[in-house]
């Protein structure tokens, strides 16, 4: 060896150097190793466990970062710091900066190590005596690791704030599922037992129609037959008190009439299962029965002038329908909407204040989110609650049967949908009708 | 002509006789009235031919119901027209009715109009 020159020697240092740096990140065979590791090799790697005492533990350091980076497509850049050569050329320290890039499915992660070497020829072989690996961390000014401890520590308390929302909102979401399971549970009971009570009724409720209206038929012939007696006080009287009757019997049968009609509501309520669901133009429903609704209104005795506009998703698949519960569902919305309207032109400081309808479709997603808006009187708080629940009415004497929309939530809740409300006192009420397209059962 | 009318509510008795006072009174109808199935069966088989030409009979009845009564006097007496009257008017009922040979099917609150129309249009 003593024929070599200082320059060949540095080479040759450099290029141990080099082989073991390619060892180190895999880049070479194993094999390349044999004649640079020496027995008593030893150093330090960038992990608590990594102190390396004999060429074996070396080996296996080896084994475990190959199994590591296979998971990974790894990329490097090698960046020389320093380098001294010592004792005639026999000895050198090389210390250099490695950019390592690891990519995988779950992870992307950028990092630097900074490498130390000491070659030096022992028994006429260029072979590695230490190595000390290290990573810095990720702060400046951080001799002691403070600031990066503080770091992390700040980034794991946020992290616990943004869970511990997260978890505050999937509650509040529970909480509200919760209470809207309860009152449909009450609502389908309660919509169970009157159904059962209206098959009951609806015998005796006809027997009072049929028989008041016969009544009436009958006094009638009376009075005919009174026609055929010569004129007295008596007839007189008698006249006079059959009138009396008659518009007794009328009372009664309209009453009747009356109960009987929110029987049938609730008989065709509970009808239930007879109908077909099957795929339905939204659209073409929702425009016809908005269109015979407000037909409706007009032709009935309080008509009042209403705008209606139709915002229509043209891109609305086929939904899932009984078309003949839904259109139910469309002419009750749109009626109550007119009847609320109607309220507020009623109003002496409402002169200005026109009606408007606003019914709209709109796809997302797998649903279909239908809208009946009106610019009427809205619902206050204190009635909000009670809207759905059967019998609940706010119109007056004879006019409402308090079921329509306690029907509209059934059927929508038979078509797996939901139905909520949006409302501002004085401005306006939104019923909002979510559908999923297609039926899941 | 005979008339049975079927009807588990016996107050059906009174009504109908009211509704139809002038026309039993002037001897166009006669009317018989069961309030079972059984008892409908029973009444038909007292003459033979019967003399009931028409029968209308209610649906739901504990015991027989009007459909099963229906067939069993389709079977029977197929000269006999035979009509339900029901509070439940579904598509159920009314096919089954129909396909079973009722002639007519009236739903309950009754239309005496159209019973009415309908009696006649079977003696004319």
């Amino acid at each position: 060896m003593s024929e070599i020159t200082f320059a060949e020697k540095t080479i040759l240092l450099r290029d141990a150097n080099d082989r073991f740096i390619r060892l180190c990140i895999n880049e070479t065979n194993r094999s390349e190793g044999d004649d640079l590791i020496p027995a008593d090799i030893m150093g330090y790697g960038t992990t608590i466990d990594e102190l390396i005492t004999n060429r074996k533990e070396f080996i296996q350091l080896l084994d475990r970062q190959a199994e590591e980076m296979s998971k990974s497509i790894v990329s490097f850049e090698h960046i020389p710091v320093f380098e001294r050569i010592l004792n005639d050329g026999d000895t050198g320290i090389f210390v250099r900066e490695i950019l390592l890039d690891l990519k995988s499915d779950d992870y992307h992660v950028n990092f630097g190590i900074r490498i130390s070497v000491i070659v030096s020829l022992i028994d006429g072989a260029y072979k590695v005596v230490h190595w000390h690996g290290s990573a810095p961390v990720m702060s400046e000014n951080d001799t002691f690791h403070v600031k990066d401890i503080q770091g992390k520590t700040e980034k794991l308390e946020q992290q616990v704030k943004e869970r511990t929302a997260e978890l505050h909102a999937s509650l509040e979401k529970l909480r509200s599922a919760q209470e809207q399971l309860i009152v449909q549970e009450k609502l389908a009971s309660l919509g169970q037992l009157a159904a059962g009570i209206a098959h009951e009724i609806k015998n005796p409720m006809n027997f009072v129609n049929n028989f008041s209206e016969l009544s009436i038929e009958y006094v009638e012939e009376i009075r005919i037959e009174l026609m055929k007696i010569p004129a007295s006080d008596q007839t007189a009287e008698i006249t006079d008190l059959l009138n009396e009757l008659e518009s007794n019997l009328k009372k009664i049968h309209q009453h009747g009439t009356r109960a009987d009609n929110i029987v049938k509501s609730m008989l065709m309520h509970s009808r239930g299962g007879t109908g077909v669901m099957e795929p339905t133009n939204l659209n073409g429903l929702m425009s016809e029965y908005v269109n015979l609704a407000f037909h409706g209104m007009r032709a009935g005795k309080s008509a009042i002038n209403s705008k209606i506009t139709l915002d229509l998703d043209p891109h609305l698949p086929p939904v899932s329908l009984n078309t003949e519960d839904f259109s139910r569902v469309v002419l009750n919305l749109c009626k109550n909407a007119f009847d609320a309207m109607r309220e507020k032109t009623l109003k002496p400081e409402m002169e200005s204040y026109l009606p408007d309808l606003r019914v709209s479709t709109k796809h997302s997603g797998d649903k279909v989110v239908l809208t009946i808006a009106d610019n009427g009187p809205g619902v206050p708080d204190s009635i909000r609650q009670k809207l759905f629940e059967p019998f609940f009415t706010t119109k007056k004497g004879t006019e409402g049967t308090g079921l329509g929309l306690s029907i509209t939530h059934d059927i929508i809740k038979s078509h797996g949908g939901t139905i909520q409300i949006e409302t501002v006192p004085g401005e306006y009420t939104h019923f909002i009708i979510t559908l999923p397209i297609k039926q899941t059962k | 002509m005979k008339i049975l009318i079927v009807d588990d509510e016996k107050d059906v008795e009174m009504l109908f006789r009211q509704k139809f006072r002038k026309e039993i009174k002037n001897k166009e109808i006669e009317m018989v009235f069961a309030f079972s199935g059984d008892e409908a069966l029973a009444l038909l088989e007292e003459a033979d031919p019967p003399e009931v030409m028409y029968v209308f009979s209610d649906i739901n009845m504990p015991g027989m119901t009007g459909l099963e009564l229906l067939e069993k006097v389709k079977a029977r007496f197929p000269m006999i027209n035979v009509s339900m009257i029901s509070a439940y008017g579904d598509s159920d009922n009314y096919n089954r009715a129909i396909s079973s040979g009722a002639k007519e099917f009236f739903t309950k609150p009754i239309d005496f109009e159209s019973l009415k129309k309908e009696i006649s249009e079977i003696k004319g």
